[in-house]
């Protein structure tokens, strides 16, 4: 392998240097040995290491590919939101302009959305760790059938966003749906969850919550875990009660599992767009719940607005960037990228 | 070329819940006049007076328009279709919907769509249902559910004389790399052998008058009579014709945030004014 990487290295060279056909070194007054006149493979050699030209033919691929398919994608979208494109007449390069993103920041139907995302974005994330946290604890204290209460906590998981839509849309029926009848036998009136455009979007966070925490119950029974029983023993001793024992001593080694947590989650919630559409089995998810994905996904495909809609698309493909951002910064600064 | 029809102003009943409440279907000429039905059913029986499946608001938006025409004609309608509104005409519209909304839907109307809602009436929970025709293709489908002795259709309230228009199409593009096989296949779709074979299937009726209609079940027949005889064809809102996709979605819109939950006449008068005029 190493000898089959260092002939294509010199091949490469061979090809891209400005001398071919001679061997790259020249003789000096001095005695020393310098370079040819820098080829494309020496320069890049000299800049990143020789490590990085031997092994481009794995990383070159995929990088390209990603590079089309991914990034580029993403600024072939940012180029039709400064266009007018909409309707069947394709889009007009030549006039560019911020139109779109005016247009965005002046509707309200926009505006109603970032609220609904951000909402949905920060309860979720919230109540899917606490949940996910106080899980963990009680499944940690070596308790009988660990194994298959952790199994039944994390099988939700696996269920799909539309599996999860429609059996919680019959769940909440005002009529004969589960919560209903439930909340009836206590005596609670008969809640409308859908069509209460104060609540739907707490029903649906509810719905989120129970599907993903699962997840950070996992993440959390790790991270417990890699707490020595020491700490655990060293807090007994010095007299703290449980709650303390945990709230003080436990809990705040679990930053790590948390930050990175709670990421995967965010992520996850701007792609409620899933469950939304399988709830109403349309464009248009029930009052009070439209986020920026549905609208988005609404103005292109419903009404045809190609243009405003890549205008959305950017708008929350920012909001997701602004909440990686921070932590590659913050996972660059720690030196683990 | 039009390949099928279905018809919007449609008023479908489950028989015996209507007999067993003593309202006549027949004698129902204003929406007036359906919402004192529904008040009757609703005192005589148990059954829900009109079932509405609210999901998606697309049904709420057809039924306005039912509700227009059916209140403020033909004229009134088509000045609201071409960008002329009436505002009281709307209002009053609107009116009457939060009046049959409050007071005599099914209490679910929120989490249930067009299939469920149309249960209602099969498994007679419930009196009327408004919707297109597509709706009569549930009915023909379900076991022991026959026309005229089970369920029965009757013109929308105020809209007798009048076909509300939908139709299913294949269209020529103008940027054709084929445009030869595209007229070939245009000139079978609006032949009598393509319209008998899709229609029989999809619960429309062909767009050509002169179609032998002998395979369609009675239901289609009278249908497709009332489709030639009808005075006027005023076009539908909901599903495409005559006003653009961002009219619709606006109206949608409208709805989704004033006309959804609580019944707001005020603020859907004015969003539906503003949106029309457009």
């Amino acid at each position: 392998m190493r000898e089959f990487l260092s002939s294509v290295r010199t091949r490469l060279r061979r090809v891209v240097s400005r001398a071919p056909g001679d061997s790259g070194d020249a003789v000096v007054t001095d005695g020393g040995a310098a370079r040819a006149a820098g080829g494309l493979v020496d320069r890049l050699d000299e800049r990143f290491g020789e490590d990085f030209t031997e092994s481009a033919p794995f990383w070159l691929p995929p990088f390209l590919l990603v590079g089309l398919f991914v990034y580029g994608a993403i600024a072939w979208n940012f180029v039709i939101s400064l266009t007018d494109y909409q309707g069947f007449i394709g889009p007009d390069y030549s006039d560019l302009d911020f139109e779109m993103y005016v247009r965005a920041a002046n509707d309200s139907g926009v505006i109603d959305a970032t609220v609904n995302t951000f909402l949905l974005v920060v309860a979720f994330t919230a109540v899917a760790l606490a949940v996910g946290l106080v899980i963990a604890i009680l499944v940690d204290r070596n308790i009988r059938f660990e194994n298959t209460f952790r199994t039944i906590y994390l099988l939700p998981m696996s269920l799909s966003f539309v599996v999860t839509a429609q059996f919680w849309l019959w769940m909440y029926n005002y009529n004969n749906g589960v919560v209903n009848i439930a909340l009836g036998t206590f005596g609670i009136g008969p809640i409308s969850w859908i069509g209460n455009p104060q609540i739907v979007l707490w029903a649906v966070v509810f719905a989120l919550v129970w599907q993903f925490s699962g997840y950070t119950m996992v993440v959390y029974l790790a991270g417990l875990r890699a707490i020595p029983t020491e700490h655990y023993e060293a807090a007994r001793v010095d007299g703290a009660s449980t709650v303390k024992m945990y709230w003080r001593v436990i809990i705040p080694q679990l930053k790590g599992s948390t930050i990175s947590a709670a990421i995967v989650l965010m992520v996850f919630a701007l792609k409620t767009f899933d469950f939304l559409y399988s709830l109403v089995s349309g464009y248009r998810p029930p009052n009070g719940t439209d986020i920026l994905a549905t609208k988005m996904v609404r103005e292109a495909y419903s009404t045809n607005n190609w243009a405003y809609a890549s205008a959305i698309a950017i708008i929350l493909f920012l909001m997701a960037l602004s909440i990686i951002g921070p932590y590659l910064y913050y996972q660059y600064n720690q030196g683990e990228l | 070329m039009p390949l099928g029809s279905h018809r919007l102003n449609c008023l479908f009943y489950n028989t015996s819940v209507v007999e067993e409440a003593g309202v006549d279907p027949a004698s129902l000429n204003s929406v007036s006049a359906l919402i004192d039905a529904m008040e009757t059913v609703a005192s005589e029986t148990d059954a829900i007076p009109m079932t509405h499946g609210a999901s998606g608001t697309w049904t709420t938006t057809q039924f306005f328009a039912a509700v227009l025409l059916g209140q403020a004609g033909y004229d009134e309608y088509m000045n609201f279709v071409e960008g002329n509104p009436s505002e009281d005409a709307v209002r009053s519209a609107f009116e009457s919907m939060a009046t049959i909304f409050e007071s005599y839907i099914n209490e679910d109307a929120a989490s249930i769509g067009l299939t469920e809602s149309n249960q209602n009436i099969i498994e007679g929970n419930a009196a009327f249902i408004h919707q297109g025709n597509w709706a009569a293709g549930a009915y023909r489908n379900a076991d022991d559910f026959a026309y005229n002795e089970d369920w029965g259709f009757k013109t929308f309230p105020g809209t007798e004389g009048m076909y509300t228009l939908h139709f299913d199409s294949f269209l020529f593009p103008s940027n054709n790399p084929t445009p030869e096989n595209t007229r070939t296949w245009l000139e079978f779709v609006g032949g009598q052998e393509a319209q008998i074979a899709f229609n029989q299937y999809k619960g429309s009726i062909p767009t050509r008058t002169d179609v032998d209609m002998s395979e369609f079940g009675p239901y289609l027949q009278e249908t497709a009579e009332d489709f030639a005889d009808a005075e006027q064809r005023p076009p539908n809102i909901q599903h495409g014709l005559r006003i653009s996709a961002e009219t619709r979605s606006t109206l949608n819109d409208v709805i989704s945030s004033e006309f959804s939950g609580p019944y707001n006449v005020d603020a859907a008068t004015q969003g539906f004014v503003d949106a029309a005029s457009n």
